[in-house]
């Protein structure tokens, strides 16, 4: 059996669609289309406020300044949990200042952390495949931390901060909800990157707080992929 | 149907989709669930730029740079991070052992899901659908050389990764595969 068949049967067969799996596609089509129209109209009459915003808020050294809530990159986040020092045991890779009150390292590696709410702590049992909070193979619901990728670019298109002494950028997650991705560039020229997925109650400074305390240690390991 | 653009996208989907997601599948080495977001990201995106697709030279070679940029998207990437397995090797077969029925498609899939995005989407586009390095090249908005040299080294790391873990002689299976390939 050669390469051409093996992947012949990894993709396994053609399922043809539905007319019910076409009206879906163009379903998320048109929201898509309405979504962009929406953002185009209030776009111009909001990109001058938010940038005023953006500029008193990004540059004037919130890395190091007090957590809580404040305004962001395209609107209000409202912090609801505060960050505190961390004093557990410090993960292989990076060093932790701080943590959202109340989370832990639930799983550490060379190249990654994956920082967890405590409230799944102690719940043995729950199947992981069920809730991937209690999958610490995933970042659902966490904040993961880990050097840019290998064979990754430089950062997209966010808004410039200032974390710690550090320059970053915060830029939105892909679907474009309150998950956000904080690159901090490092002296070695590879950005630390922290993804905080969507709705974790913690503000856009307190993610840039929260980053100027993740500091890389010569351990770490770049991933691929 | 409210549009000319509604009615041509819902027939583009009725032809097309199950051929987007047996490529998906691939790209995503064998993930059924990453694969179908990817189509519907895809078709999405098509759907929004329908103007410019319907107008591109190439509709195929339109449709694969859109499924690559989709796969190497940030927040994709996290998540296909997360989706990838820990050190968890399958079990080994027996020096000279065959194995059962898939065990080489299940070893290939693990190997291949270590592999970089596109570098994965390099060896997809060329070995399977028999792309040129040029149709490659532009599929991965890369160089034909990045092209050449990220198939070479996929194939070297697909040949170390079964080698690994066939543990002692290759099957005839794996012979057969492990003869393939870095000569293009």
């Amino acid at each position: 059996m050669d390469l051409r068949d093996q992947l012949d049967s990894i993709a396994g067969s053609a399922v043809a669609p539905t007319a019910a799996d076409a009206d879906a596609d163009l379903a998320r089509g048109r929201r898509a289309l309405r979504r962009r129209r929406t953002a185009q109209t209030l776009g111009g009459s909001a990109f001058a406020a938010a940038a005023v915003v953006a500029a008193f808020v990004f540059t004037t050294g919130i890395g190091s300044g007090v957590p809580g809530p404040g305004a962001t990159d395209s609107g209000t986040t409202v912090s609801t949990t505060q960050l505190v020092s961390y004093k557990g045991k410090q993960p292989k890779g990076f060093v932790l200042d701080k943590v959202p009150d109340g989370w832990f390292v639930q799983a550490d590696d060379d190249s990654s952390i994956v920082l967890a709410p405590s409230r799944i702590k102690g719940k043995p049992g729950v199947d992981p495949s069920q809730d991937p909070l209690y999958d610490p193979r995933s970042f659902e619901g966490k904040i993961a931390v880990m050097l840019q990728s290998r064979d990754q670019g430089g950062p997209p298109a966010g808004t410039e901060v200032k974390v710690g002494d550090r320059d970053g950028v915060l830029a939105k997650s892909a679907d474009n909800d309150s998950g956000r991705t904080l690159w901090v560039e490092q002296p070695s020229g590879v950005y630390l990157q922290i993804q905080f997925w969507a709705d974790l109650g913690l503000s856009h400074e307190q993610m840039v707080d929260f980053g100027a305390g993740v500091h890389v240690t010569k351990a770490a390991k770049q991933g691929a992929g | 149907m409210s549009s000319e653009r509604d009615a041509q996208f819902h027939d583009f989907v009725l032809a097309r989709r199950a051929g987007l997601v047996r490529t998906a599948t691939l790209l995503t080495a064998g993930n059924a669930h990453l694969a179908e977001d990817l189509v519907q990201s895809t078709l999405t995106k098509l759907y929004l730029a329908w103007p410019a697709f319907q107008r591109a030279h190439s509709p195929d070679g339109y449709v694969r740079r859109v499924l690559v940029n989709v796969l190497v998207d940030e927040r994709r990437r996290l998540w296909w991070r997360r989706e990838r397995p820990t050190a968890e090797l399958p079990d080994r077969p027996h020096p000279g052992d065959p194995g059962p029925p898939g065990e080489l498609d299940e070893r290939l899939r693990t190997a291949l899901r270590e592999l970089p995005p596109r570098m994965r989407a390099a060896v997809v586009f060329r070995y399977f659908y028999d792309l040129d390095v040029a149709e490659t090249a532009d599929a991965l908005g890369c160089t034909q050389g990045t092209v050449k040299s990220q198939t070479a080294r996929a194939l070297d790391r697909l040949r170390a990764a079964l080698q690994t873990r066939a543990q002692g002689q290759p099957s005839e299976q794996n012979r057969t595969f492990l003869r393939q390939g870095v000569t293009s």
